[in-house]
Formats: structure tokens, C-alpha cells, sequence
């Protein structure tokens, strides 16, 4: 396994744990860090990516999502801060309105 | 002039009048069905007028009814064909003259007696029906129409256990229906009218009883290898033999005897239990000489069992409905042994005892009722020395009970003297009743005067003493006489001059034993 | 005289006692009283009618018939034959019943219900008559059954009486047992020969032997013989007058008369089974009739001895000797029993009908020979009669039976016939001293019975004496009738002579010894053994009974019920198993349908959950 195997499987487990976190956390908060890790395997496999071509496109996209990212947890925790604010719980559990009803 | 159809239809038009009076009218339905029955009575006279015993079967209707076609099935066809001949004849008589007393008889019925007397029109109706009807299928219609009314009459207007008696005779007669039905269907598909196509089958049972309007290879032909008539003709004879009443499928009657009201009674002693003597002599017999002659030993057998067992149950009875029900047991046990012998004497004598143990009966019931009208009890060991108070009763007691015994100068000896010879002969001459059941028959003549002795010497001998609570003990009434006389006038007219009946029953048992002899089924097997 | 004219006389006889009874039936009660004498008019024209026939038609034979059913190939006629047999029966018939009519003009004089007496004392008599006349075996049957039946209701005259009401019941019932198998008799001689006309039978073979048993075992009931006999001393419960008639002369009688009629068609075998049975018979009635203490029974028994005596007579072929005898028997035992029916009556009288004072306990009677004169001379000339006194016509007749057993050269039954002999004289003579010569046990004073029963009695008696002369010979009018040739050897005459004045001797020497109500072990076995059949009959009815209800019913209640519990099965099964597959499929369903529900959640996680997972499954399929 070279380095850059290795690199690529740090981000397969970095996205899994972050795919874990999101489907396991019982708080929103802790699930919206879930989906920044995820976003950032996705940087990890970008910038790799980019090392095995010429040219700046991996790296340049890779900016963009940060930058998308910071915009998406600021909107995020507004939601949940809103959503919290409405039923007074930030787990994500308890708001199950969409529930099919017997 | 339609006189059959005329003597069935005038009851089903006086019920349909009746059903018009509104019920609160009580007095007008039991002098409706007067009306109608004493019509029929007239139209009976008119009838005996145009018929001579000679010339068989007479007076008959025929009109298509049913005529459907199948289409591949072939073709449906019953007609609405009644007639009568010297076996059918005396029979009609008796139950318009039986009718006629009923009526008379049901005078004393206060509840409902709208119901009551439209369900007597129907009854009449298919009675006289069932006599006349040549058509199986019509035949079947009368016979079915029967049970219904008399369903209802037990059950609603009878003794204690009147649902029980009522539910047990219905099914138990239904269950004999239903045999008669199947081998119906089985004869209407394997006979065929001698001038019609193929497909084209017939309910007609003078067809039937002609071998050759078999169907060839038929269920019922009598070329195959017969097993099948000879299952046909046991649950045929069953069917018939159920309401005959024979042993062992005689239970029904005691308890719808009892429990049913007077009239009633009278009613299914005379009238019922002979459409069953008559279906086995017209429905049975004829179309299935083979399975008579093979299960001869087996009829006769039932007849003398009857005979017996039917005395012994009289002699032990308590009540006396029940006693005379068991006697009436034991007398068409003695019609059974008759039509068996397959002799000329023995089914005159066969047909002669029905008429007689007819007339007879219907006085026993009536007297048991004239009690049973004062007391409401029925309880033998109740009563002692009725005589004292009620002589002319007893005058009547004596001669219904002496002429059911077999006393001489009364219509039963005749016919027990017939049956027996009959019996007797059919030793020697076609070897189908084995001789030795005759002479244990005669035991239920001895069993017979015992049972009537006791009762007699329990009931109305002695002193005068009653153990219920009754009414005034008032000897007959002027109603009660006019029912009682014309039977005793009748029995006693047709023991001394049994002529009379026997010029109508002569023919018809000739032409009997004649189809049997065209047979070759007289010689010894 | 002519045919025509002999038959409408002999239909008079017939049809007269049928007025006589009709008008003791109709007649209202306050003109009650004119029943008995009507009655006894009309029967003594019959009486003197039927003496027309009977002389002017001597030894003629004839039959008058009409067809009276018919069917098929046979057919039976009812007709009247008129012969010197039936003639002569036919006129002792009537004079009997014409004296016992007369006799119940005093004996009934007090009672009620003398409608039904003399009614059926008139169709008693017609039915006798019918018997006698008839022409044909079955008709005769007919009227055997009939006599039956008007013998059951003049037992039980007296209805509220429970011993008579048994009584009757009791005749009836032994008797109607005899007629089963007298009928079929008659049936299996019809059958065998194919006819029942009397002349045609007499003349043809002998029928079999069955046939010809069953036909005597008839008359065995009938005429109160061994084994039958039990009912006859019972039958004294009915009032006097009806014993004499019907008890004494004339129904017992019909059996040995038609034995007369029917004699040509028994085989050897037959005929021996009746002589035993006749000797049998008399034998053991002698024996009753010493033992019994009560007048009429003692008659009762005599009555079945001497019946026994003439059956012997025609098992042997006597059969004018019995014939004769039996015309005899029915004057003087009649006049026997109207003489005991005056007795009766006048100690009626006398004791103002005490219920504890038994008038009819010989132990309580006595002198009476003074008190009642003209009866004690009625009575000891029937009494002679029976004995056997010469003189009279009961000697004639017995003389001819003797000579006939002599003939037969058998040393038992020649023995067995002197005991009868010496037996009867014996038993009469008791009755007579017991009764009238006795000084008298009680001290009633007792009235002779009033004319008109005393007229019978002594008219009874001057037939039972011989009167006529004829070629050297006495013969009584029955003898002369039937124009009957008697010749007794000399030592049968003087034998029987000695013999009687023996029993007569021995009887007075004995007359003073103290007599105590002994049981008759034979009556009382004959009682028992009918008491156990009747016990058997009834256990059997009753068993059949519980059969009935608990087995055929049952069985039927069985069929109905398994039919009520096949309903409950099936509808159980449709309820848990159609149903509940029906319901089970809802169940099933509804699981499924919460376990597909169940997806929907409301949880946000596992909605992404499944959506990646749907994701990466899609991949995997699209890249494999």
C-alpha cells in the first residue's frame, strides 16, 4: 500500500464515521459536525485526487466546499437553533411530525 | 264433468275465502269448511253415480302441467293426471266422510280459528289429492302438501308436547319423502312414454309400471343386473313404510297421536297412515313386481313384527291415545302381511282392512277425545266405572273396541279374515310368505282382545271412581253422537254386508294379481 | 210342508229375538217394565214356530244359501240348512231361552238395566241360532264369536261388580283364545279343500290333521274342556238365568255341536285326542264338582264333566249318542240352574239380601224340600236326569255312550267311563241333600219362588223324562227326532243301574259327614298358570315398551341429536377454521402492514438511513 492508498482509505473512514455520526447522534448539533466530516473526507479525496493530475482543479474545488460548508453549519445551526427554539429539544428523535400515525 | 279436480279444488277454494274473512269473524270458518266438506260429500255421491268398479281406472283428468324443455337434457315433462280405480275409490270415500267428521269434530277449537280451519281446507285438499294423483310428481306435490299443515295443526293447537311431537313427526315423514323422491328421479329418467322421442321422459306411473317403457340400459331397467331396482324398491317400500307406520319406523306416530288435538288425530289415524298402505299398493308394488317378490319374506316379516310389537306396546301403555295409536301400529301390520301374500284375497283383504281400521280408528279417537274433552286426562289407571255415569258412551266404547278386535258383524274381521287367508294360501300357492308368520300374526288377535279387555274392565267396569280433577261427566252430546253414530252405522254396515265394498275392491285386486301373473311371478320360485 | 215355507219360518226364529232384543234397547225406562214380558212372548212364538219345521220336515235335508262375499275364485255363502240336527237344536235352543225368559220375568223384577238384559239375552239367542243354522264354517265362526261376546256382557250384567267385570273378562279372553285357533282351523280346511260349505265338507276326505286340531282346540274354549276350563266356574258371577242359558244349554254346547256337524272330516288322530281329552275333562270336573261348596259352581263343574262325557262319546263315533246326550244335558241342567236361580232368589228374600249370609254356600241351605215343594220336585227330576235314573232321557243317552266305550274294548277307558257313572249320582245327590233334604242349618223362613219361575223349572224337568213308547223301546223326543236305534246290551242296563244305586247309597251314608271349602288343585293350577301367562304377557309388553322408547325412539333421538352436534361441529369449524383462516389472512395482513408503516417514523436518521442504504445498494447493483 503506498501513501497515497493510505490517504484514500483515511477518507473512506472518515466519511463513514461521519456517515455514523449522522445516522447515530441524538443531537442535531452532533449531527451537523457529522455532516462536516463527511464534507471534509470529500476534501480529503479531492486534494488526493488532485495530486494524481496537473493543474489546481482539486485543490480549487475543494476550497469551494469549505467554503459551501462554512455557509451550509451556519445555516444549519440557525435551522436547529430555530427548530429548538419550537419543541424545545434539539434531538432529532422528537421531531417526528411526519410520522405515520396508526 | 271434472269430478276429481272439483273434489280436490273445493277446499282450496274455501280456503281462499276464509283467508279473505277478516279474523275476528270466529263463527264463520268452522261452518265455511262444513260447507265445503259436506259439498264434497255431495259431489262424492254424484261421482259414486258414474263409477263401475269394472272398468278400472275411471274418471280421469290428464293436462299437461310441466313442460319444459332442457335443451340438451332433453325435455321435462309431468302432467296434472288423477284418476281413480277400485283401490283409489273407497279410499276418496273414506276421506270425505272422515273429513266431513273432522270438521265436526273441530267445532270445540277456540284459539285462532282462522288459521286453524285454512290449514284443515289445505289439508283435505291434499289428501284427496294424494289418493288421486297418477303423476309422480303431482303425487309427490299432494303428499309434501300434506306434512306442512299438519305440521303446524300439531304443533300450535296440540298437548303438552306438541313442538316436540309436531318436529319429530315432520322430519321423520320428510325423511320418508326424501327416499320416495330419489327413487322418483330415478324412475323419471329410465322410463320413457311409449309414442314420444328419445330425451323425453315421464312421471306417469302407469308408464312406470309397464316393464317395457324402460329405457334400455336405464338406471332402473330391468335388463341390467336388477341390483339397482332392487335397492330402488327397499327404500321406496321405506319411504311408504315410515308413514304406514311400520316397525321399526313407527316412533313418530305415538307421540304425534297424543299430542295432536282430537281431530286431528282423527284425522292421521284414518286418513295419513293409508296414503302409505295405498302408495306401496299403487307406487311400489306395481312397478317393482321383482323387488316384491325377493323381499316378500322381509314385508310380511315387517307386517307380522308390527302386528306384535305394536299389541305389546299397546298392552303396556298408560295413556289411551297411546294404546289406540300402538293398536293402530298393530292393524296396518296387518295390511302389510296382506299386500305380501300377493294373493288375490290377501290384498283385497289388504285394501278392505285400510277402509275398515279407517272408520274404526277415527271412532276410537273420537272417544278417547269425548273423554279427554271433559277431563283432560288420558291416564287409564284415573278412571274406574264409567259406565254408570256415561252409558250411552259406553254403549260406543264397547262397539269401537270390539270391532277393532276383530269382532264378526264388523268391517275389521272382514278384512283380518281375508288377510289371513290370504296369508295362508300364499304358502302354497306362490311360496312368498313363509307359513309360519300367519299363524304368529294370529297372536295379535289374542294380544288384541287383551289389551281392549283390560282396558274396558280398568276403565268403565267397577265402581265409580276418578282420580282428576274433571268437569261434569255428561254422557254424550248431540255433536258427539253425530260423529259417532254414522261410523259405527258404517262399520257395522260393511262387517254384514261386505259386498258392498268388496264389488269395488274385487277388480282392482284382480287386475293386481293379474299383472303378477302376466309375469310368471306366481308360480313357485 | 213346503221348501219356501220351512225357510221363512226358521227366518222368523232368527228374526224374532233380534225384535225382542231391539225392543228391550229402544224402549224408554219409564216402560221398563214391559221389556220382560214382551220379551218372553216374542220368544215363546219363536219356540212354538220353530215346532212347524221341526215336525213336518222329519228327516228332510236342505240348504238355503245367498252369496255373501266373494272375490276372486272364492267365495262364501251365508244360508240356512235346515236338517233334523239343526232343526232339533234349533227348537231346544228356543225352548230353553223362551224358560229363561219366562224365569227373568221374576228374577229381575227389582233391578235396573233390564234394557241390557233382555237385549242381549235376544241377540244371545239369535246368535245361537245363527250358529246352528248356518250353512257355512266361517259364518258359523262369526256367530261363535258372536255368543262370545254376548256371554262377556251378560257376565258383567251387574258392570259396577269388579269379580264380574273379571269374570267376563276372563271368559272372554280363554275363550278368544280358543277361537285363534279356531280360525285357523278353518282357514287351513279352507285352504286344504276350498270350501267351508258344511254339506260339501261332510261329504268330501277328512281334512288334515292340524286343521282338525286347531278346530277342536276351539271347541276346547268354547265348551270349557281341559285345558280351558277355567273361566266357566267364574262365569257364575253373571245372574242365574244366564248361566242356565248360556253357561249350561246352549254355548258351551255349540262347541260339541259343531264337533256334530263337522264329525266325517277329522282324521283318527283327532278323534283320539278328543275322546282323552272329553274323558279327561270329566274326570277332573267330577272331581271339582264334589269338592265345590257353592251351588252354581257345583253345577258349573258338572256341566263341564257331562260336556266332557259327550266329546268322548264323538271321539269314539257316537256322535247320535252325543248328540242326544247333549240335547238331554241342556234340558235338565237348565232346569238344574233355573231351580238354584229360584233358590237364590227366595233366600234373597228371606235374608233381606244380608251381604254376609252366602245364599249360595250349600253349607248354609237345607230343608228347603218343605219350604219350596214344587222346586225341590223340578230339581230332583233334572237331578235324576243327570244321574242317569232310568226313566229318564238322560239315561237313555248315557246308556247308548256305554254301550258304545264297551264296544271299543279298552279297559281304561271302559274303567274311566263307570267312575263318571258313579261320580255324578254321587256329587247331585250331595247338592240335593246339602240343599233340600238336610234338616235346614239356618232358621229363615223361606217363600216357594213365585209361578213364574216355577213354571220353567217344572216344564225343564217334564223334558228331561222320557214319555214316548215306540217299537218296543222308551225313547225321549230327542231319540225319536233323530229316529235313533238303541240297543243296549241287558248287563249295560242293570250295570249302570247298580252302579248308580251304588253312588246314591254311598252318598247317603255319607251325608251327615261335615263338608269344608277344599281347594280344587286343577282350577287353582289352571288359575295360576293362567295368572303367570298374563304376568309373562305384560312383562313382555312392558319390555317391548322400554324398547320402544329407549332403543328405536332413542335411536331416532340419537340420529337426531348426533345431526343437532354435526350442526355444532360444523358451525364450530366454519366459526375457528373459515373464519379464523379469514381473519388469520386480516391479522397477517395488518402485521404487515404496521411492519411497512413502521418505515415512516418520523425519525429524520433513519430516513437517511435508509436512503443511503437504497444508494449503495443501487451502486452495487448498477457496478455488479
Amino acid at each position: 500500500m503506498t501513501e497515497t492508498d493510505f490517504l484514500f482509505y483515511l477518507g473512506v473512514l472518515l466519511f463513514s464515521c461521519g456517515l455514523l455520526i449522522v445516522f447515530t447522534k441524538k443531537n442535531a448539533l452532533l449531527v451537523l459536525m457529522g455532516i462536516e466530516l463527511m464534507l471534509n473526507a470529500a476534501n480529503l479525496n479531492l486534494v488526493l485526487f488532485n495530486k494524481q493530475q496537473a493543474g489546481m482543479d482539486g485543490q480549487l474545488f475543494a476550497l469551494f466546499v469549505i467554503l459551501v460548508a462554512v455557509c451550509e453549519a451556519a445555516v444549519g445551526i440557525a435551522i436547529i437553533l430555530r427548530v429548538y427554539h419550537y419543541y424545545q429539544s434539539a434531538v432529532p428523535d422528537r421531531i417526528n411530525n411526519l410520522k405515520e400515525h396508526e | 264433468m271434472p269430478y276429481l279436480s272439483l273434489l280436490i279444488f273445493v277446499p282450496v277454494l274455501a280456503a281462499l275465502i276464509a283467508l279473505v274473512i277478516p279474523t275476528r269473524y270466529t263463527r264463520a270458518f268452522p261452518w265455511l269448511t262444513l260447507a265445503a266438506t259436506v259439498l264434497q260429500l255431495f259431489i262424492f255421491i254424484a261421482m259414486a253415480t258414474h263409477f263401475n268398479p269394472a272398468d278400472g281406472l275411471q274418471l280421469s283428468e290428464k293436462k299437461s302441467w310441466i313442460s319444459v324443455s332442457l335443451s340438451n337434457w332433453g325435455h321435462l315433462q309431468a302432467d296434472y293426471f288423477v284418476a281413480v280405480d277400485g283401490l283409489s275409490f273407497p279410499l276418496v270415500g273414506l276421506s270425505v266422510v272422515i273429513m266431513l267428521i273432522a270438521t265436526i269434530s273441530s267445532w270445540s277449537v277456540s284459539k285462532s280459528r282462522k288459521g286453524y280451519f285454512i290449514l284443515l281446507l289445505i289439508l283435505n285438499a291434499a289428501i284427496i289429492g294424494s289418493f288421486c294423483a297418477l303423476d309422480f310428481l303431482l303425487f309427490y306435490v299432494f303428499f309434501e302438501f300434506m306434512l306442512l299443515p299438519m305440521f303446524f295443526l300439531i304443533g300450535i293447537w296440540g298437548g303438552p308436547k306438541r313442538e316436540y311431537a309436531s318436529i319429530k313427526f315432520f322430519l321423520y315423514t320428510l325423511l320418508g319423502s326424501i327416499f320416495i323422491l330419489i327413487v322418483m328421479v330415478g324412475l323419471y329418467l329410465s322410463v320413457q312414454p311409449p309414442e314420444s322421442s328419445n330425451q323425453v321422459h315421464t312421471f306417469n306411473v302407469l308408464h312406470m309400471q309397464n316393464q317395457e317403457n324402460f329405457i334400455p340400459g336405464s338406471v332402473l331397467d330391468a335388463t341390467g343386473s336388477g341390483t339397482w331396482r332392487l335397492w330402488a324398491f327397499a327404500i321406496l317400500f321405506i319411504g311408504f313404510a315410515i308413514k304406514l307406520p311400520a316397525v321399526p319406523f313407527h316412533t313418530w306416530l305415538p307421540d304425534a297421536h297424543v299430542e295432536a288435538p282430537t281431530a286431528i288425530s282423527v284425522i292421521l289415524a284414518a286418513l295419513l297412515l293409508k296414503i302409505g298402505g295405498y302408495g306401496i299398493l299403487r307406487f311400489v308394488y306395481p312397478v317393482f313386481p321383482d323387488g316384491a317378490v325377493y323381499f316378500s319374506d322381509w314385508v310380511a316379516g315387517i307386517g307380522v313384527v308390527s302386528i306384535i310389537y305394536g299389541a305389546l306396546n299397546a298392552l303396556a301403555s298408560k295413556d289411551l291415545k297411546r294404546l289406540i295409536a300402538y293398536s293402530s301400529v298393530s292393524h296396518m301390520g296387518f295390511v302389510l302381511l296382506g299386500i305380501a301374500s300377493a294373493t288375490t284375497e290377501g290384498i283385497a283383504g289388504a285394501v278392505y282392512q285400510m277402509v275398515s281400521h279407517g272408520i274404526i280408528s277415527a271412532m276410537l279417537f273420537l272417544i278417547a277425545g269425548v273423554l279427554y274433552d271433559r277431563t283432560n286426562d288420558r291416564l287409564i289407571e284415573n278412571y274406574s266405572g264409567l259406565a254408570l255415569p256415561m252409558k250411552h258412551y259406553t254403549a260406543f266404547v264397547l262397539i269401537a273396541f270390539f270391532a277393532s278386535l276383530g269382532l264378526p258383524g264388523f268391517s275389521g274381521f272382514i278384512g283380518e279374515v281375508l288377510i289371513f287367508f290370504g296369508a295362508f294360501q300364499s304358502h302354497t300357492l306362490n311360496n312368498l310368505v313363509p307359513f309360519w308368520m300367519p299363524l304368529v300374526a294370529t297372536l295379535g288377535l289374542l294380544l288384541g282382545a287383551g289389551y281392549y279387555l283390560w282396558t274396558i274392565q280398568r276403565m268403565f267396569f267397577g265402581p265409580f271412581a276418578i282420580k282428576t280433577m274433571h268437569t261434569e261427566l255428561n254422557d254424550l252430546t248431540p255433536r258427539e253422537y253425530s260423529m259417532l253414530l254414522p261410523l259405527a252405522i258404517l262399520a257395522f254396515l260393511f262387517g254384514i254386508l261386505p259386498q258392498l265394498l268388496l264389488n269395488y275392491i274385487n277388480p282392482f285386486a284382480e287386475n293386481f294379481i293379474g299383472l303378477w301373473f302376466s309375469l310368471g311371478l306366481n308360480a313357485n320360485p | 210342508m213346503s221348501e219356501s215355507n220351512t225357510l221363512y219360518l226358521l227366518i222368523a226364529t232368527l228374526l224374532i229375538p233380534v225384535a225382542s232384543a231391539g225392543i228391550a234397547f229402544v224402549v224408554k225406562e219409564k216402560y221398563g217394565w214391559l221389556i220382560p214380558v214382551v220379551s218372553s212372548l216374542l220368544l215363546l212364538s219363536a219356540a212354538v214356530i220353530i215346532l212347524f219345521p221341526l215336525l213336518a220336515d222329519g228327516q228332510q235335508t236342505e240348504t238355503y244359501a245367498t252369496t255373501w262375499l266373494s272375490i276372486g275364485t272364492t267365495s262364501v255363502q251365508v244360508g240356512i240348512l235346515s236338517s233334523p240336527v239343526t232343526r232339533l237344536m234349533a227348537a231346544v235352543v228356543l225352548v230353553v231361552s223362551t224358560m229363561v225368559h219366562i224365569f227373568s220375568i221374576g228374577y229381575v223384577v227389582h233391578e235396573k238395566n233390564t234394557d241390557r238384559y233382555f237385549g242381549f239375552l235376544g241377540v244371545f239367542t239369535f246368535a245361537m241360532l245363527g250358529l246352528v243354522y248356518s250353512s257355512n264354517l266361517l259364518v258359523t265362526f262369526c256367530f261363535w264369536e258372536l255368543v262370545g261376546f254376548c256371554s262377556y256382557r251378560l257376565i258383567a250384567h251387574k258392570q259396577y261388580k269388579p269379580a264380574a267385570s273379571r269374570a267376563a273378562t276372563k271368559a272372554f279372553l280363554i275363550t278368544k283364545a280358543g277361537d285363534v285357533a279356531f280360525l285357523i282351523g278353518l282357514l287351513l280346511l279352507w285352504i286344504q279343500t276350498g270350501t267351508l260349505e258344511l254339506p260339501t265338507l261332510t261329504t268330501g276326505a277328512t281334512a288334515s290333521t292340524l286343521a282338525g286340531i286347531c278346530i277342536f282346540i276351539g271347541v276346547v274354549g268354547k265348551s270349557a274342556q281341559f285345558p280351558l276350563f277355567n273361566w266357566l266356574p267364574d262365569a257364575m258371577q253373571g245372574p242365574t238365568p244366564v248361566s242356565a242359558l248360556i253357561h249350561a244349554a246352549t254355548m258351551v254346547a255349540a262347541g260339541i255341536f259343531v264337533l256334530v256337524q263337522l264329525a266325517p272330516v277329522f282324521t283318527p288322530e283327532t278323534l283320539w285326542l278328543i275322546t282323552g281329552v272329553g274323558v279327561t275333562s270329566a274326570l277332573m270336573a267330577a272331581v271339582g264338582a264334589w269338592l265345590a261348596t257353592d251351588i252354581k259352581k257345583i253345577l258349573a263343574y258338572s256341566t263341564i264333566s257331562q260336556l266332557g262325557f259327550m266329546l268322548m262319546a264323538l271321539g269314539l263315533g257316537e256322535i247320535s249318542g252325543a248328540f242326544a246326550h247333549l240335547l238331554h244335558h241342556a234340558f235338565f241342567k237348565a232346569g238344574l240352574f233355573l231351580s238354584a236361580g229360584a233358590i237364590i232368589h227366595s233366600l234373597h228374600q228371606a235374608t233381606h239380601h244380608q251381604p254376609d249370609f252366602d245364599v249360595q254356600d250349600i253349607r248354609n241351605l237345607g230343608g228347603l224340600r218343605k219350604q219350596m215343594p214344587l222346586t225341590f220336585a223340578g230339581f230332583a227330576v233334572c237331578a235324576a236326569a243327570l244321574a242317569g235314573i232310568p226313566a229318564t232321557t238322560g239315561y237313555l243317552s248315557k246308556e247308548m255312550i256305554l254301550t258304545t266305550v264297551h264296544q271299543q274294548n279298552l279297559w281304561w277307558l271302559e274303567f274311566a267311563v263307570w267312575v263318571i257313572v258313579f261320580a255324578t249320582p254321587l256329587y247331585i245327590f250331595r247338592l240335593l241333600w246339602f240343599t233340600f233334604l238336610k234338616p235346614a242349618a239356618h232358621t229363615l223362613h223361606i217363600q216357594e219362588a213365585p209361578w213364574v219361575m216355577r213354571i220353567p223349572v217344572l216344564v225343564l224337568a217334564a223334558g228331561s223324562v222320557t214319555f214316548l213308547v215306540y217299537k218296543g223301546q222308551l225313547q225321549s223326543f230327542a231319540t225319536q227326532m233323530l229316529q235313533l236305534q238303541i240297543s243296549v246290551p241287558a248287563w249295560i242296563m242293570v250295570g249302570s243301574v247298580v252302579v248308580t244305586s251304588m253312588a246314591l247309597l254311598v252318598g247317603w251314608l255319607r251325608r251327615n259327614a261335615r263338608i269344608r271349602q277344599r281347594e280344587f288343585i286343577i282350577q287353582n293350577f289352571l288359575d295360576e298358570w293362567n295368572a303367570q301367562l298374563i304376568l309373562l304377557t305384560t312383562f313382555v309388553a312392558r319390555l317391548a315398551n322400554v324398547f320402544d322408547r329407549k332403543w328405536i325412539d332413542g335411536s331416532i333421538h340419537a340420529l337426531a341429536y348426533s345431526k343437532v352436534a354435526l350442526a355444532h361441529m360444523v358451525g364450530w369449524a366454519d366459526k375457528n377454521i373459515v373464519d379464523g383462516t379469514v381473519s388469520g389472512i386480516t391479522h397477517i395482513t395488518r402485521g404487515l402492514g404496521g411492519v411497512a408503516r413502521s418505515v415512516v417514523n418520523g425519525k429524520i436518521q433513519s430516513y437517511l438511513l435508509w436512503a443511503i442504504a437504497g444508494l449503495l445498494i443501487f451502486i452495487i447493483w448498477m457496478l455488479y
